[in-house]
């Protein structure tokens, strides 16, 4: 027996590949939040029969008010809730984990005040995305907007007195050697967002001086965007360990679940350099075990996981994708370039506060600057990710493998198209939402990474324009 | 005969013009808010106010709770994100 919801969707366009994300209150408001509550509580049930739930959100405007709403919600289809509050979406993924119970975190991660938004996760921090449950949490919030009549209900649950910072700051902690560790000058640039709880609690107990840039939690985020990947929102934290002489500089974005690191001389880490270094700490500790990195990873990534020892693993871009592959291989460890690390000791979940003190035990036992740690890892010359827009993107992408596989290039097709010539090699993906194409070069050098990126556009030219 | 997804789509309640649900074994429409329900007779939504049956509270706890144990369905997302995409999470 099916129940459909006919008319007015107006959750549907809110509901992304992975999580939600709207604006408040056009888009987003308590009582949708109240249905999605429900919608969550619902498919819970459904999926694993879970009959208690943990909420939090981040420091956005709206996340109390919404949070308070999701919650009862959730409460109205009979589900308890544990009401964290204020906390990182690497923090409600622990505590999902640790109660064994599925997770709401309400939060836009780094976008524009003006938005909120939800991630998901079943028991164990296990993913909701796309393929994985997260239309059926639309369609039973749906049904219930389509019932709301009146105002919504305050939720019973009440703050949860459980010290989740504590435990969570332990926890991180638990990875490295404290007694390894030397007083390194460390800048973290928190952006005003949830880092400036969590980096705080973590560095409590690690014996380095913590310089806290922009750590009072400002939903409005009055100094910059809470996005470390555009190189203007670095600018600050640069300057301040320039003027400072500070060894490492840290940036999180708005829901600290991904964080970027900075050199002495103030020159940022791509996630693929990160990934590499984690990896060897990791076989270190874990000798012979699987590594994964994605497809767009540089090619020094596999190359360290094999000098270690370790199995090294390729797997599509996504957290999904990285989470399933985790689950099926083992993995003690992945990383992505976009900035998520995620650790099979941390219920196989993504957080850039491990990765980061991961990097700082390394750099304590290296007795180098990271400037000099970085370099082993950093073999090649990439281009960054070009988007480049086209008519039929899949049509391009045809066209383009078959050139090159008739030009003795070793073609894969796991995510999107890759090309490998052994000095250089290309991924090209598409984008479903927009008729765009993202294409990432890595080379021997700049120069030859320049021209192979002209050459790979050429043809995409080319073959658009035959389309 | 079920509704198609692009009929349900663009169905809305004639009185309040908000969303319905639809129970295809039913054979109706049903406006939780206004508690009135709508049959659907051939395949053809008769969406007539005059036509419209006001339910009582225990249909109207029946229609609600066999939502709890139904599987909803519907048309989903109508333009999916790359289910790869992780650069703007």
């Amino acid at each position: 027996m099916s129940v459909a919801v006919a008319g007015p969707a107006p959750l549907r366009t809110i509901f992304k590949a992975y999580d939600v994300r709207g604006l408040v209150p056009d888009e987003l408001d308590e009582r949708g939040s109240f249905a999605i509550g429900a919608g969550f509580a619902r498919f819970a049930r459904a999926a694993e029969a879970a009959r208690r739930i943990v909420v939090a959100h981040d420091m956005r405007i709206s996340g109390a008010d919404l949070a308070a709403a999701f919650a009862a919600g959730a409460e109205s289809e009979r589900t308890e809730v544990v009401f964290i509050g204020l906390a990182s979406t690497d923090l409600l993924y622990y505590a999902s984990g640790v109660l064994g119970a599925p997770g709401a975190m309400l939060t836009a991660s780094h976008n524009p005040p003006e938005y909120n938004g939800m991630k998901f996760c079943l028991a164990g921090a296990r993913p909701v995305g796309e393929e994985t449950g997260l239309g059926e949490v639309l369609r039973g919030a749906e049904v219930t907007l389509a019932g709301l009549r009146g105002g919504i209900p305050a939720p019973r649950a009440q703050r949860d007195g459980r010290d989740w910072f504590g435990e969570f700051a332990d926890h991180v902690r638990s990875f490295v050697d404290i007694s390894s560790l030397v007083p390194l000058r460390v800048v973290a640039d928190t952006a005003n967002g949830m880092g400036g709880l969590v980096v705080p609690a973590v560095f409590a107990g690690l014996p380095f001086h913590l310089d806290l840039l922009y750590g009072e939690l400002d939903g409005t985020f009055p100094h910059h965007p809470a996005n470390p990947l555009e190189p203007e929102n670095l600018k600050d934290l640069r300057a301040r360990i320039l003027a400072t002489g500070a060894d490492v500089g840290l940036a999180f974005d708005g829901d600290a679940d991904r964080a970027f690191l900075v050199d002495e001389l103030g020159e940022p880490l791509s996630g693929s350099t990160t990934t590499a270094i984690v990896a060897q700490v990791m076989l270190a500790d874990h000798p012979g075990e699987t590594v994964l990195h994605n497809v767009i990873c540089s090619k020094a990534v596999p190359e360290v996981i094999a000098e270690c020892g370790g199995v090294a693993v390729r797997t599509r871009v996504g957290h999904s994708f990285i989470k399933a592959r985790m689950a099926e291989t083992g993995a003690v460890f992945a990383g992505e370039h976009s900035g998520h690390y995620y650790f099979r000791d941390n219920f196989g979940a993504d957080s850039g506060i491990i990765a980061a003190v991961i990097v700082l035990e390394a750099l304590c036992r290296a007795k180098v600057p990271l400037s000099q740690l970085r370099r082993p890892f950093e073999r090649y010359s990439d281009s960054g990710e070009l988007n480049s827009r086209v008519g039929d993107t899949s049509a391009v992408i045809d066209a383009v493998a078959r050139h090159y596989a008739s030009h003795g290039g070793a073609v894969d097709r796991l995510d999107g198209l890759t090309v490998d010539f052994g000095d250089w090699w290309f991924n090209l993906r598409s984008s479903n939402t927009e008729p765009f194409l993202r294409l990432n070069v890595e080379a021997a050098d700049a120069r030859s990474c320049a021209a192979r990126v002209d050459e790979v556009r050429r043809l995409v030219r080319q073959a658009d324009g035959a389309g | 005969m079920s509704l198609d997804a692009f009929l349900l789509s663009i169905l809305v309640d004639p009185q309040d013009k908000g969303p319905l649900w639809y129970f295809a074994d039913e054979e109706m429409l049903y406006n939780p808010r206004s508690r009135r329900r709508y049959a659907v007779r051939d395949g053809i939504p008769v969406l007539l106010l005059a036509e419209a049956v006001e339910v009582d509270d225990a249909e109207a706890a029946r229609l609600t709770a066999r939502l709890s144990s139904a599987v909803v369905t519907g048309t989903g997302p109508e333009e999916p994100a790359q289910p790869g995409e992780t650069c703007d999470r």
